[in-house]
């Protein structure tokens, strides 16, 4: 317990700069979110006639609407800087780890003197770590009371709404971030050029990942038909939209990309959502087909959450694992 | 010529990235506004001989998509020009004398060299020279590519995305990385402290212009004078015999059977809906003074530098 202390505190002494400035913008972005989600439940309470937007009354609500779309866009874009956070904070509490070390000669001071160098790895990021998960944790949650603060009526538990910007998926991403940059910064060896290099390493490695996640993504989804004469008719408002196309008339679903390379056009399409190839199609009843939409429904969120997290994780235990090769393998210079 | 040497070797990968970066992006930029410039101009003209975009064997639709990727890319080029002089900035600008005093070469050199300005002038003026320029070219990149990108207007929402403002930017959160690096003593706390700092000073540059923009609109009548306005502080209706303009809450209070149909222009009689908005001919004072604030801002920051260069014990 004594050790893990000690370990603690020296952790803290080497970042304790970048530590209270994350930490400050974490507590000031949390409680933004907080006062956002207030505010937003506050103008729903006095003004119920008027707010959400969808119970307004054209002109005697301006007002009342104008507050609130500001509030609310405002606090849309306070989700976003959840989306970002955990990966400015896996470069700036990451990549210096090792690399301040190395730069410094006190890594390899502590490898001569040391037993195991990967014993000494993992003593030097436990705490660091310890902090994102706590910091990014804070964010998951208030992230999590501003989104059901903007959207009261849905179930954000079975809701792809701000995908990626709210919940645990924030800390699951830190995690793999912190990581990533810490291997940068075992490769690289200097504090600035490896803060540099570990932005751009993360942004190709989760970019990467995403379009893993998209083709990955594609497998789960459900086709629906569109329908726009009638209410209700599309899938729940929870669903995750990954492409759009057409069901052709003979029962067989593409896509719009698919269909431009069979060189087939839609011009026209009528309030039941049916297409046709051009006006006389239309006249004619020549259907070329139906609008779809290719979704992932609602219920399926945490599942999905869940496996994106995970693969976040992976890939940063992966990087830990190859920071342990890079720092096993190097050179006391 | 030593100083650009000297310089060079302190920042060489920062300097290789940052700038090897924004030379990339001037480069796509011109690029892209060529290319774009070509496409529209071969669009027109199969535009104007087969106008109808909606049949299914339209002859332009593949420069069409052309143009259509092209304006893609350019949106996303300039986007990150936006940011450069900020990046740039603080990357560079912080770590300069935070740098030399972390490792101990500064008060050597301070001790060594006749005169702290000086020493502190041949660390910081390469660096400007160098973000100065690459700034300018950017800003001119980035200027073609909005210029070549249809509909080629520019207009109040492409403040401090074009033209020599990236640069003054730019060497603004140069300097006040100086003064942040001066003080702290510490590369990545001053970079840090920098990056907020610099977030802090433009969000507040930001509100300020938008109030000054806010106050110096005009009610315009959309109708005569084109729809080409994007700053819509406000709207309203203007009667056309006293000139009093109220807003939408008012005119529903007035005149509440004029909104309850369903049909109509929901306009009240007598009366013309009018638009608070910038006239596009304000745009360029409203650039030169956030470029005027942001240099003032820059040379007291740099002012403080030199004095804080001056004052700091030799520890």
């Amino acid at each position: 317990m004594t050790a893990a202390l000690t370990w603690g505190r020296l952790g803290f002494r080497q970042q304790r700069w970048e530590l209270i400035l994350v930490a400050l913008g974490v507590a000031a972005t949390a409680i933004a979110m907080l006062w956002f989600a207030s505010q937003l439940n506050g103008l729903r309470a006095a003004s119920p006639g008027c707010v959400p937007p969808a119970a307004a009354e054209f002109g005697s609500c301006e007002a009342a609407l104008n507050a609130y779309s500001q509030i609310e866009g405002l606090a849309d874009n306070m989700l976003l800087l959840s989306f970002g956070a955990p990966f400015g904070i896996g470069v700036l509490l990451g990549a210096p780890l090792i690399a301040r070390e190395i730069d410094a000669g006190t890594a390899q001071l502590a490898w001569s003197i040391g037993r195991s160098r990967v014993s000494w790895l993992l003593r030097r990021i436990a705490f660091i770590a310890l902090f994102v998960v706590v910091a990014l944790g804070v964010l998951a949650v208030t992230s999590e009371i501003l989104a059901a603060a903007l959207a009261p009526e849905r179930n954000l538990g079975s809701d792809f709404a701000w995908f990626g910007r709210r919940g645990w998926l924030i800390v699951a991403r830190g995690l793999g971030a912190l990581m990533l940059g810490m291997l940068v910064g075992a490769l690289i060896g200097r504090v600035l050029p490896a803060i540099l290099a570990a932005a751009l390493v993360m942004a190709l490695v989760f970019t990467g990942l995403s379009f893993a996640q998209d083709r990955w993504q594609e497998g789960l989804t459900e086709t629906h038909r569109m329908n726009y004469s009638e209410a209700g008719s599309y899938l729940d408002s929870g669903a995750l939209v990954i492409n759009t196309g057409l069901e052709l008339a003979s029962g067989e679903v593409v896509t719009w990309s698919e269909l431009n390379e069979r060189g087939l056009e839609v011009s026209y399409v009528d309030e039941q959502g049916r297409l046709f190839a051009s006006e006389q199609d239309m006249q004619d009843g020549n259907l070329l087909g139906y609008d779809v939409e290719f979704a992932i429904p609602g219920a399926r969120y945490a599942g999905v959450v869940a496996a994106v997290g995970a693969a976040s994780v992976g890939v940063g235990l992966l990087a830990l694992g190859l920071t342990a090769v890079v720092v096993g393998r190097r050179r006391p210079v | 010529m030593g100083a650009v040497r000297l310089a060079w070797r302190l920042q060489r990968f920062e300097l290789t990235v940052l700038v090897g970066a924004c030379l990339a992006l001037t480069i796509g930029g011109a690029l892209v506004a060529w290319q774009l410039g070509n496409a529209g101009a071969e669009l027109a003209t199969c535009y104007r001989t087969s106008p109808d975009s909606g049949a299914a064997d339209w002859p332009c639709r593949a420069i069409d998509g052309w143009v259509i990727q092209l304006s893609g890319v350019g949106t996303l080029l300039t986007g990150l020009g936006t940011v450069a002089p900020f990046l740039m900035g603080v990357f560079l600008g912080a770590p300069i004398v935070a740098r030399e005093i972390e490792h101990r070469t500064a008060p050597i050199a301070w001790s060594l060299a006749p005169s702290r300005r000086g020493w502190l002038m041949g660390r910081i003026l390469p660096v400007a020279g160098i973000v100065a320029l690459a700034l300018l070219a950017l800003g001119q990149a980035s200027e073609a590519v909005l210029l070549a990108t249809p509909p080629g207007e520019i207009d109040a929402r492409h403040l401090g995305m074009h033209g020599p403002i990236l640069a003054v930017r730019g060497l603004t959160v140069l300097a006040v990385g100086f003064a942040i690096g001066t003080i702290l003593g510490r590369s990545l706390p001053a970079i840090l402290l920098t990056g907020l700092v610099t977030a802090a000073v433009f969000v507040g540059i930001h509100v300020g212009r938008y109030e000054v923009m806010r106050a110096e609109a005009a009610w315009i009548d959309p109708q005569q004078g084109g729809w080409s306005y994007n700053y819509v502080h406000e709207s309203g209706f203007r009667s056309d015999e006293t000139g009093e303009i109220i807003g939408f809450e008012e005119a529903f209070e007035r005149y509440p059977d004029v909104f309850a149909e369903e049909q109509g222009d929901q306009i009240p009689p007598g009366m013309t809906m009018v638009y608070r908005v910038n006239p596009p001919d304000q745009y360029p004072s409203f650039v030169v003074r956030e470029a005027g604030v942001t240099a003032v801002l820059g040379v007291a920051a740099g002012g403080l530098s030199l004095a804080l260069v001056r004052r700091r014990r030799p520890e």
